[in-house]
């Protein structure tokens, strides 16, 4: 277990240092000078010159490298240039709208496959659980921008029922919170829930022709005892390392449903940062993304220790 | 009455083309507390029987059924999936081959074990499960109970799946082949330890087979599935002994036995004969040795292989010598575990050894790796794999496959190619459409002759064979075991057969070297390690070896 904890760490420090390099020169390509970007076009080029060397794009791209590497080994992120801040700071304060709906939308979405897909199991023939379970492939094929547009008409505009947008802190301000959650979740949920069932559901029937369910036959338990005690926990494997590499998609990935839905998340932030110019936040953003990405996967392997005596033993 | 009575029982698989007949209108009974061995070959219906008593095949396979399954005065065919459910597991138990494959791999014992108790009497499930347990040889309960089940040698798995069987005190026990992939020593134990718990709990018994001396150390009575029907079946010294049938008569000629020697050739079953309703078994005559014998012999040197560091390292092999002669037949036997694999392995250059050399003409082997040209080594060294069904690429043809060698090893192109490859299909006895078949769409023994000629087809001078023959039917065996005599005699090959088949290796091999533990116990002509065992652990599997009893020579059989 120590062994593969250290391995992780090495493994953080090469992910973390070739992502901030990469991004380093990549962001670099996009057109455009920032320094330009916030005088506009009638600065005088002196100001735009001294502006640049302030804000560290003077001299050769290898020096403008080390430096920026030199400041982030001692924990300067450098300041984002739109908010005026330290870049920590800023991306920081965007984190809790982001993993509060990443958290929430893979809780229930797991919960939700992971029923519909026993229901399913348990009574094949009953005509809404086949409906359901066949329902994930038309949820994978929908684009969530068009679930939310759909939704916005129909809850938003049309019956008034849910707000369009705006965030509030789920702990500071519930009341007022829950009802702006509930369209980006959905849309949300839809797309993890239908991806989830076809895994859990390929699977199980991965494990069906396995020889030791026949056992739990031969011992007289019931088709429902079979799947709900035999097959699904041994099937669940390959759902928690879905969950684990979707949580991190969804951390640096919901760009569209935080624009749709202007919620102050990290993908609304990383869209800003791009429009801008923001070379700092937008380092400061993937390097972050980076992080949660590996330690997410860190923690499946953990539980797959917990889960799979086999791994436990070796 | 009896306590199980097939009746006229067909089984028939639903395929798209009408149904495919498994089993054709059985019919056998069994009386209580007695035990019945069927026995057969793939492909026999055998298993299929077996899982149609205890109606387990419709979970798997679209079967339909007909004819009756009366256990206990009730048809079992007729009756409800829920009220079958009540027979599994409390008036039936059924143990399977495969003990790791057969118990759940993410459940401790315990909980498989109690499983099928109702919530409320867990304490009691949990005392049987101890009793049972204790009664199978496996005393340190707690500890077993708490294990998982790969944390159990195959024979403890084993012995929990007889356990688990046992839980529900059932009046019949189906046992399909449950001690094939096991080690003959551990089989005899596992044999005994079912006969004495069997007839304790005064248990009938359906015991599914291919192994005829397996059958005649545990039934009372035998019968013989040929193909779906069941041509034999009676007393078991009467079928042992005095079969009536051509098949079975066949069948009992074809297994090997310690003491008859079979290095003129197997006996092997004709199908067209048994068609015919005829003698069914026939002797091939094998050619003269046409190749004088030259060449360098194999010499291994003080060779060890250890597996992990310090501290927790394995040694699979301590410090074995031995040479084999230009063109000798050396058999190696050993159980799992013993290190005959993985010397295989280093002889052919799979693996380097941790100590000692392996030399084979210009060719060392040593622990800095293989020194010279890997090229002229693999053209000098080929293997056989045990599972033809693995070890061939399942999207390569035949020809492609036997090709392979002849391209990368000689540099062989085109019409050349081609012509070599057609030749090397005809020599091992193959239909010339053999080459644009793919391995699934050939049998086991076909698959297996493909394995020999792409083995044969760089012409080496040593062939590794590694358990070449134990996942086939025995007279399929005869006729692979033929096909090597053959081509030893039509070339100047050398071959380390390795195996855990002691009457087989003993009844061919020029000398026979014997490992356990890693080390090389005992090396010897056949003869000799029969009569006069060296070593003590020789005694025990010579001991464990399932024998038939004396049978007329088969020569006699053809009358």
């Amino acid at each position: 277990m120590t062994r593969l904890l250290l391995r992780r760490l090495r493994d953080l420090l090469v992910i973390l240092v070739v992502v901030g390099t990469m991004m380093f020169f990549v962001i670099r390509l996009i057109p455009g000078d920032p320094a330009l970007a916030i005088l506009g076009p009638t600065a005088r080029p002196a100001d735009v010159a001294a502006l640049r060397s302030a804000m560290g794009l003077d001299g050769s791209l290898w020096e403008q490298y080390l430096s920026w590497a030199g400041h982030v080994l001692h924990g300067d992120f450098g300041s984002s240039i739109t908010y005026h801040q330290p870049v920590l700071g800023v991306v920081l304060e965007h984190i809790p709208p982001t993993l509060t709906l990443a958290v929430l939308s893979s809780v229930i979405s797991f919960l939700l496959s992971v029923a519909v897909t026993s229901w399913y199991a348990v009574s094949p023939r009953n005509p809404l659980a086949r409906a359901l379970d066949r329902l994930s492939a038309l949820g994978m094929a929908i684009p969530d921008f068009w679930i939310s547009l759909v939704l916005v008409l129909v809850f938003s505009v049309t019956l008034r029922w849910l707000p369009s947008s705006g965030y509030h802190s789920l702990f500071t301000d519930p009341v007022q919170a829950l009802p702006a959650l509930v369209l980006p979740l959905v849309v949300l949920v839809i797309g993890q829930t239908a991806l989830f069932v076809l895994t859990l559901r390929e699977s199980m029937l991965g494990e069906l022709p396995l020889a030791y369910l026949r056992t739990a036959r031969a011992k007289g338990l019931s088709e429902s005892r079979v799947m709900l005690r035999h097959v699904l926990p041994n099937a669940l494997m390959p759902l928690i390392t879905q969950l684990g590499s979707n949580f991190a998609m969804l951390v640096g990935g919901i760009v569209i449903i935080e624009s749709i839905f202007v919620i102050p998340g990290l993908g609304h932030l990383l869209m800003g940062a791009v429009s801008t110019r923001d070379f700092p936040l937008i380092q400061g953003v993937t390097l972050f993304v980076a992080l949660l990405f590996v330690l997410v996967n860190l923690l499946v392997d953990l539980s797959y220790a917990a889960i799979d005596p086999k791994v436990r033993v070796s | 009455m009896a306590l199980l009575e097939l009746d006229r029982l067909s089984v028939g698989l639903v395929t798209e083309h009408g149904d495919r007949e498994l089993v054709h209108e059985l019919s056998l009974d069994l009386a209580a507390g007695r035990t019945l061995c069927v026995v057969g070959e793939s492909g026999s219906g055998k298993t299929v029987t077996a899982l149609s008593i205890i109606r387990l095949l419709e979970f798997v396979a679209p079967v339909r059924t007909s004819g009756q399954i009366r256990f206990d005065g009730e048809d079992l065919t007729g009756l409800s999936p829920d009220r079958m459910r009540g027979y599994r597991g409390r008036r039936l138990g059924m143990i399977f081959q495969e003990a790791l494959d057969s118990l759940n791999p993410a459940q401790r014992v315990r909980r498989q074990l109690v499983e099928c108790y109702p919530r409320h009497l867990r304490e009691q499930a949990e005392a049987k499960a101890r009793a049972l347990l204790t009664e199978v040889g496996l005393t340190d309960t707690e500890r077993v109970l708490n294990l998982y089940p790969h944390q159990m040698s195959g024979g403890m798995q084993q012995r929990v799946m007889i356990a688990l069987a046992l839980m529900s005190d059932p009046d019949l026990l189906i046992a399909d082949e449950p001690t094939t992939a096991l080690d003959v020593t551990t089989q005899a134990e596992i044999l005994a330890l079912f006969d004495r718990v069997r007839r304790d709990h005064g248990t009938a018994c359906v015991f599914i087979t291919h192994d005829m001396g397996v059958a005649a150390q545990v039934a009372d009575r035998i019968a013989v599935l040929y193909r779906g029907k069941l041509v034999e079946i009676g007393d078991r010294d009467e079928v042992l002994t005095a079969p009536s049938h051509p098949y079975t008569r066949a069948l009992l000629a074809c297994v090997p036995q310690l003491g008859v020697s079979r290095r003129e050739g197997f006996p092997t079953i004709s199908e067209a004969l048994l068609d015919k309703g005829e003698v069914a078994t026939e002797t091939l005559v094998l050619p003269p040795h046409e190749h004088p014998v030259d060449g360098a012999p194999l010499v291994v040197d003080g060779v060890s292989k250890v597996y992990g560091r310090s501290g927790r390292s394995l040694r699979a092999v301590d410090e074995v010598s031995l040479e084999i002669a230009p063109g000798e037949f050396f058999g190696l036997v050993g159980e799992s575990g013993s290190g005959k694999t993985t010397l295989g392995r280093m002889i052919s250059a799979l693996e380097t050894p941790t100590s000692g050399t392996i030399s084979f003409g210009a060719h060392r082997c040593t622990p800095k790796g293989l020194l010279g040209s890997e090229r002229e080594f693999r053209r000098a060294t080929q293997l056989i794999f045990q599972d033809p069904q693995s070890s061939l690429d399942p999207r390569h043809t035949a020809a492609r496959i036997i090709a392979e060698p002849l391209r990368e090893l000689i540099g062989l192109r085109g019409s050349e190619l081609d012509s070599r490859v057609t030749e090397l299909i005809a020599e091992v006895g193959l239909p010339a459409d053999t080459a644009g078949k793919l391995p699934a769409q050939l049998s086991g023994g076909q698959r297996q002759r493909v394995s020999i000629a792409r083995a044969i087809a760089a012409e080496p001078s040593l062939i590794v064979a590694d358990e070449p023959t134990s996942a086939l039917d025995v007279s399929v065996q005869g006729q692979v075991m033929n096909l090597l005599l053959h081509l030893r005699r039509t070339r100047t090959l050398s071959l380390l057969f390795i195996t855990h088949n002691l009457s087989l290796v003993l009844s061919v091999a020029d000398r026979v070297g014997v490992m356990y533990r890693g080390e090389l116990v005992e090396v010897g002509e056949p003869e000799q390690i029969r009569l006069a065992p060296r070593h003590e652990y020789t005694r025990r599997l010579l001991a464990a070896n399932p024998e038939l009893p004396r049978l007329p020579e088969p020569g006699l059989l053809n009358r």
